[in-house]
């Protein structure tokens, strides 16, 4: 069976960020996901970029002028690693570096920084994906994968002697639970395949020593729906598009709202909705590389936000299986 | 084979070690008499949501640095005398803190409250 690489470009993180897709609870968590289990003793790994902006505000589902931050961005680069311990499990984990989150002020304020810059390592994601159905007659399998959220930091990130913004901060500072399921279809003889994408992320809130004042951030728990479509292409001239698949992503993000010393702040959570195009291109068996695009086409955003307008993401795969074991 | 995915072990094993220690915090010797941290004020504690306003630190010590945060809102400026940004929508009651810290490390810590309201 082709790898396929299935960007799941989540757009949230906080600390790391995604108001929606800035203001972070924590990185961008894998811009990649791994759909299913790898052979035994397999070793894969993912490497990837991801851009995101945002340069207006929403309130609800409309958008609103708002006078704050014209526009921010972030550049994450990230890792995963998966290991084939055995043809039903395997284990994984992730985890990346904003090479920077910044945040324009509008000059109206007046600041004497109206540039703002985070930067540093997200949270990492360590995980156990167990296959739990397969019906190779039908091509239908169903696997789930449950796993920890990491801080990598112990303390928020401090610019300039001052204590940045969740919504710059790398990392959200707070363990979290993340549990995935992943089903998968296939119609060989069309080339296609189906995929749903399930993640949920419970997050806890901070240590009080995180924040210098001392406040317990609870960021809220996350949904993730995707389903996805690939199609390996099939033209005349096959020696251009053999190695080639198309994939179209369509995925729903909800967030609850966060929690500051337990009390909740309106202006977060969200309902979001994307579309995500995605090519994958495939060198003999061994490299993936893919690009994607991220489009939201529908946000519910709770009080006034700033939202995302768009991201890109590549990445490159390598995976390193024994001969003995092909 | 097994070389690579030793090596790789191997490499995640100190990327995490090393972030540990990164993390790490020095353990500071407190000397609570070399910095006096008088008085930590906000030029107005009560405001509307976008609006801004100074926060001022009033201490003395040998170098000292001011580190400051916000539980809402964003901080801009450095030094002693700050502004503060409220949440442009969010109303609510939000932690100001300012560290003071000297050349040996030594440091206070104090926060204020502001009332960011709704106009």
């Amino acid at each position: 069976m082709r790898t396929l690489i299935i960007f799941l470009c989540l757009n949230c993180v906080s600390g790391n960020v995604i108001s929606q897709c800035f203001s972070s609870p924590g990185n961008p968590i894998g811009g990649t996901a791994n759909t299913g289990i790898l052979h035994k003793n397999a070793l894969r790994v993912i490497t990837f970029y991801r851009y995101s902006i945002s340069d207006r505000y929403f309130e609800g589902d409309q958008k609103v002028d708002m006078v704050k931050v014209d526009k921010a961005i972030y550049n994450y680069v990230g890792t995963i690693l998966g290991y084939g311990i055995s043809k039903k499990l395997t284990l994984e984990t992730e985890f990346g570096y904003f090479i920077n989150k910044k945040q324009w002020f509008n000059e109206s304020l007046n600041l004497v920084e109206p540039l703002k810059e985070g930067y540093g390592f997200s949270n990492a994601v360590i995980s156990a994906k167990l296959n739990i159905y397969k019906n190779a007659e039908k091509r239908f399998g169903i696997t789930t994968s449950a796993g920890a959220k990491i801080p990598m930091r112990q303390h928020a990130l401090i610019v300039n002697n001052t204590e940045l913004s969740t919504d710059l901060q790398p990392s959200t500072g707070s363990y979290g639970i993340v549990i995935q399921t992943f089903i998968l279809k296939e119609r060989p003889f069309q080339a296609l395949r189906f995929f749903l994408l399930n993640r949920c992320e419970f997050n806890f809130a901070s240590s009080p020593d995180f924040f210098l004042n001392g406040v317990q951030q609870k960021f809220g728990n996350m949904f993730y729906t995707s389903f996805i479509i690939s199609k390996h292409l099939h033209f005349r001239h096959e020696w251009l598009t053999e190695n080639w698949t198309a994939i179209l992503q369509i995925r729903n993000e909800v967030r609850a709202k966060d929690r500051q010393d337990g009390e909740i702040m309106d202006e977060s959570g969200n309902c979001s909705f994307f579309v995500s195009p995605q090519l994958n291109y495939t060198h003999r068996e061994k490299w993936n590389i893919s690009a994607l695009l991220d489009f939201p086409v529908y946000q519910y955003l709770n009080g006034v936000q700033l939202a995302g307008k768009f991201a890109f993401s590549v990445s490159i795969t390598r995976d390193f299986i024994r001969k003995e074991d092909k | 084979m097994r070389n690579i995915i030793s090596l790789t072990l191997l490499s995640i094993t100190i990327l995490f070690a090393g972030i540990s220690l990164i993390s790490c915090d020095k353990k500071d010797d407190n000397n609570p008499d070399s910095i006096v941290f008088s008085d930590l004020f906000a030029e107005n504690d009560t405001v509307f949501i976008g609006d801004t306003t100074m926060v001022t630190a009033v201490a003395t010590g040998e170098e000292l640095a001011y580190i400051w945060s916000a539980s809402k809102g964003d901080i801009d400026g450095y030094g002693d005398k700050v502004k503060y940004l409220a949440p442009p929508c969010q109303p609510g009651d939000f932690t100001i803190s300012c560290k003071v810290k000297d050349k040996s490390d030594n440091e206070k810590t104090k926060s204020i409250t502001i009332n960011v309201k709704l106009p």
